[in-house]
């Protein structure tokens, strides 16, 4: 990492000037605020929404409402009436580069950027940072304050990943240091708030599974691609994002229209399931157990059998852990400790055939205490 | 064996152990791995600094179908893939440590196949990063295409 020259003079704008640890690190967060502050004067903002999730509060300050209103939706179903900003537990500053303001000079050589979107070099222990090479995503958490930036390069074509599962990398550090994990898997539930974490790598059939139950089956959904889950009991499955991304052979399969999908020609359609099937959707469960879907041949019935804690946390831990970044070896733990402490199974249906998952879904959460 | 004592590759290399398997992540290339008991056994003495070459004289007393020979050869095998697969190294410091075995002497028998490390490579592209070929007027990673935008 280079040395953080900055751009010059400077006002404090959030961080004290007193405080015993400002330095370089957060020199540069500050000047990233000015930068947000002025993106903020030359748009429309800021335009605040405020969320709850996993009992945390977060503001979310966009320098423009069309910020806003691209990368909020997914959140929906957490938004809350208008809390106070010293009410806020954190707080994410919003802009992009379309603004017509620039980012302070990165400080970073690109030899820092790394897999899985990690920066290294983090100024202090109090600052972590990511980006997202291709749609350019920059993230940085200030822990100590308790605040963060997100910028993105062009706000004009969020790609429809970033507005199905937005703030992904800032969620994930701040729901880790309160007992929750950000896991890659569906959820879905019964009347009864039971929850099971549908687990597996991208193209399982996560997804299928989990819409089909909520759509044909009644069944809760907790998210198709992104849920928070506390490690440590009593476990808790928590939606964060009420979305699923589909691609065309899924939408027939689930029997839902790209006419109800966000307008795109990227690979995948965004639906906001939330606002489609709003009785279904759920913002709490029970976890129970985990379930990895697969297919078996046709014509044969739908198998279940048990999984063994092992194979568990290699479908639950392993995607999960390479979507985000410094996450490692602690992580891993909670997860493998999750893992040891409730049930898996490996669940197979015919192909063609996903709703034959539903009964033995609703068997497993009305057998599990 | 070259080196005798080796160490866990971490940070990059994370386990955990479960039952009947212990789950290995290499963060930096994208493979994980799963280990049976017999080879989680090995993977333990790895961690414990066990000297590599004493290793096959504690295991003789727990298995009672497998000679010293045997599984000589079959702790080698298990630690040159380690190796292999990046995620141990030869330790700095070579002081050992002391063994303590989860086995009961000579109540177990050991499987034919026992001993080896199982690789998946199906998550490596969830790490994959385009080369940084480009950077803006600001030092941040800049890749031109259809959803650029400028950033001044």
């Amino acid at each position: 990492m280079a040395a953080y020259a900055g751009p010059g003079k400077r006002q404090p704008v959030l961080i004290s000037p007193q405080s015993k640890h400002s330095g370089e690190g957060d020199r540069f967060f500050q000047d990233l605020l000015e930068s947000w502050d002025n993106a903020c004067r030359r748009d429309t903002g800021p335009v605040d929404a405020d969320i709850r999730l996993c009992d945390q509060r977060l503001r979310l300050r966009f320098s423009s409402s069309r910020l806003q209103s691209s990368l909020t939706r997914a959140l929906n179903h957490c938004v809350v009436p208008k809390i106070s900003h010293a009410e806020s537990d954190f707080v994410i500053h919003v802009f992009d580069g379309t603004s017509g303001v620039s980012l302070p000079q990165s400080p970073w050589l690109t030899t820092d950027f790394q897999r899985r979107g990690e920066v290294n070099g983090h100024f202090s222990d109090d600052i972590i940072a990511s980006y997202l090479v291709g749609p350019d995503i920059l993230n940085i958490y200030h822990k100590r304050l308790q605040q963060a930036v997100y910028w993105i390069r062009n706000g004009r074509h969020i790609p429809f990943y970033e507005q199905a599962a937005p703030f992904r990398h800032l969620i994930h550090w701040l729901l880790r240091e309160k007992g929750w994990l950000l896991v890659h898997g569906a959820g879905v539930g019964d009347r009864n708030n039971r929850g099971l974490l549908v687990v597996g790598k991208g193209g399982i059939g996560k997804s299928t599974m989990a819409i089909t139950a909520a759509l044909d089956g009644g069944m809760k959904f907790c998210g198709d691609d992104y849920c928070a889950i506390h490690t440590s009991p009593p476990h808790r499955l928590t939606s964060v994002y009420l979305t699923a991304k589909l691609t065309e052979k899924t939408m027939e399969m689930v029997s839902l229209s790209p006419a109800d999908a966000v307008p795109g020609d990227e690979e995948k359609k965004v639906f906001f399931i939330g606002e489609m099937m709003a009785k279904q959707a759920a913002e709490s469960l029970d976890l129970k157990g985990f379930v990895l879907p697969g297919l078996c041949p046709a014509e044969t019935p739908p198998g279940l059998r048990m999984m063994d804690s092992g194979e568990v946390a290699r479908h639950l831990a392993v995607s999960s852990l390479y979507q985000m970044p410094h996450a490692g070896a602690k992580e891993f733990a909670c997860l493998a400790e999750t893992a040891r402490s409730l049930p898996g199974w490996r669940l197979t249906v015919p192909a063609g055939s996903p709703s034959s998952a539903i009964p033995l879904l609703k068997d497993i959460l009305s057998h599990v205490d | 064996m070259k080196d005798v004592v080796y160490e866990i590759n971490r940070p990059m290399v994370s386990a955990e152990s479960f039952d009947d398997e212990t789950v290995i992540i290499h963060f930096d290339t994208g493979n994980y791995y799963s280990l049976d008991s017999f080879s989680t056994i090995i993977w333990q003495a790895v961690e414990q600094r066990i000297d590599m070459t004493t290793l096959p004289d504690h295991l003789i007393t727990c298995f009672k179908n497998v000679s010293h020979t045997e599984l000589q050869g079959r702790v080698e095998q298990l630690i040159t893939e380690l190796l292999t697969e990046d995620l141990i190294r030869p330790a700095d410091n070579i002081e050992t440590g002391a063994m303590e075995l989860q086995l009961a002497e000579g109540e177990e028998e050991l499987p034919e196949n026992a001993g080896h490390l199982i690789k998946f490579d199906d998550l490596q592209e969830l790490l994959l990063l385009d080369p940084i070929h480009d950077v803006d007027e600001a030092g941040w990673p800049h890749t031109p295409g259809p959803e650029s935008g400028s950033q001044s």
